[in-house]
């Protein structure tokens, strides 16, 4: 990660908690700051306390679905880069997706470094629109 | 997920390729095209020149068809690997010398196609490690072979070394089931989601199966295929479960899984591995007649 004021904020949210438990540290070890939720309605009330640079979320899960809650995120904080990660990947799911603004869409398994470089990219396009503005 | 697709000019890799694309169409994959040649023919590339001009070997034909042929089943507009507008970048070329050159990079996701020189087997795990792909898919002889034809072994011995996932496939036909053989709890979320994404793909039936010795399994183990089959359950799939003992392993895939996908997890402590000689896995799959697919 590239020396920033302030560390790049990540909401991270899938209902498996390996997947958190495996990513958290992998990406704080990398310099940023991690928020993890494994309950899709509790990480919906987080988003609406504060905008995080990038949320990671699972599609399929209990309660509120994955689609409904990166559409929330994009419609209170367009800017915030969303990365979808799925066990169910179709082409349908990817194409919705990324019609609803997504950075990046992710099948499992991954590698922890796909995921980094990922997020590196991510950050390359928020520092590209926070200078365009 | 990251593909690596290790192919030939042959019949069996092109077969192999329908369902590196049908994985690709579902996954938005990332995808490495990769063909091996001797080392030796390294040798008549110079820094900077076009490969094809010094090199002259069906492979490079063959990889250029799998690309149009992978590029050509999306409509226009919706293929993640479609050519974004073309641009400068540096290259290293060797020998303390860059140069830029006009790139075309795939629109959301990447399709490199590489070739490689040198041993067939280390090549392709330095492409594993450097790609850092999740799967590695490839193309053998149907039946109850397992060849590539000019270096008959080279897809056992792949199997045997390469450190993630690996699907052989032994002919393009649909599979409809899934027999998962499970005998150890050392078992990677890797692998689990493996199976996952390919269950969902085909929309196939998930048939779990333990293996047992002597009757019996490991008390460890017990909880874990517990485990596996709620979790394929809560993932909503259609999944049963039986056990079978070792020792009719093999007559259970040679007459059993006739039809589908024989999934074999082969970590360290493998039974399989264990019970049988080293070359077990290279064993089963030459057993089965379907396509395998082996989970690490």
């Amino acid at each position: 990660m590239e020396t920033t004021e302030r560390k790049t904020t990540i909401l991270l949210l899938d209902d498996e908690p390996i997947v958190c438990k495996r990513l958290k540290p992998y990406l704080e070890k990398n310099g940023y700051e991690v928020e993890t939720f494994t309950d899709s309605s509790k990480a919906m009330g987080r988003i609406e306390e504060r905008d995080f640079d990038i949320v990671i979320t699972d599609l399929k899960m209990e309660g509120i679905d994955g689609m409904t809650f990166l559409t929330r995120v994009k419609e209170k904080s367009p800017s915030t880069q969303v990365i979808v990660i799925t066990g169910f990947a179709t082409m349908e799911t990817a194409k919705q997706s990324f019609q609803k603004g997504v950075f990046d869409f992710v099948a499992k398994p991954f590698k922890l470094s796909e995921i980094h470089e990922i997020v590196r990219r991510a950050e390359k396009k928020l520092r590209q629109e926070a200078a365009s503005m | 997920m990251r593909i690596l697709f290790v192919a030939d000019q042959y019949d069996y890799s092109a077969y192999a390729l329908e369902e590196v694309a049908e994985l690709a169409r579902n996954t938005f994959a990332d995808v490495t095209m990769l063909g091996v040649l001797p080392r030796d023919m390294a040798r008549s590339l110079s820094p900077g020149r076009p490969c094809d001009i010094a090199l002259d070997h069906p492979m490079m034909e063959a990889l250029e068809q799998y690309r149009e042929s992978f590029l050509s089943r999306w409509k226009e507009g919706d293929s993640p690997y479609e050519r974004k507008e073309p641009r400068y970048e540096w290259f290293f070329l060797g020998e303390g010398v860059c140069e830029q050159l006009l790139i075309c990079r795939g629109s959301l996701k990447d399709l490199k196609v590489r070739l490689r020189f040198g041993q067939p087997v280390s090549e392709v795990l330095s492409a594993v490690e450097e790609e850092g792909a999740s799967l590695v898919v490839l193309g053998c002889t149907r039946g109850d072979r397992c060849l590539w034809r000019d270096d008959p072994t080279f897809p056992q011995k792949l199997v045997q070394e390469v450190p993630c996932s690996i699907l052989l496939v032994k002919e393009a036909h649909p599979i409809s089931e899934i027999h998962a053989c499970m005998d150890e709890s050392n078992i990677t979320q890797d692998s689990l989601e493996m199976v996952n994404q390919i269950a969902v793909l085909h929309d196939a039936k998930l048939n779990l199966v333990a293996l047992t010795k002597g009757g019996g399994i490991k008390a460890e183990v017990y909880p874990w295929f517990d485990e596996v089959y709620a979790y394929y359950r809560k993932k909503g799939l259609d999944v049963t479960s039986q056990f079978k003992e070792i020792d009719e392993f093999e007559r259970f895939i040679r007459e059993e899984v006739q039809h589908g996908l024989l999934a074999l997890w082969m970590g360290k402590k493998s039974l399989l591995s264990r019970l049988f000689h080293r070359d077990s896995v290279e064993h089963f799959i030459g057993t089965c007649r379907t396509s395998v697919l082996v989970l690490r």
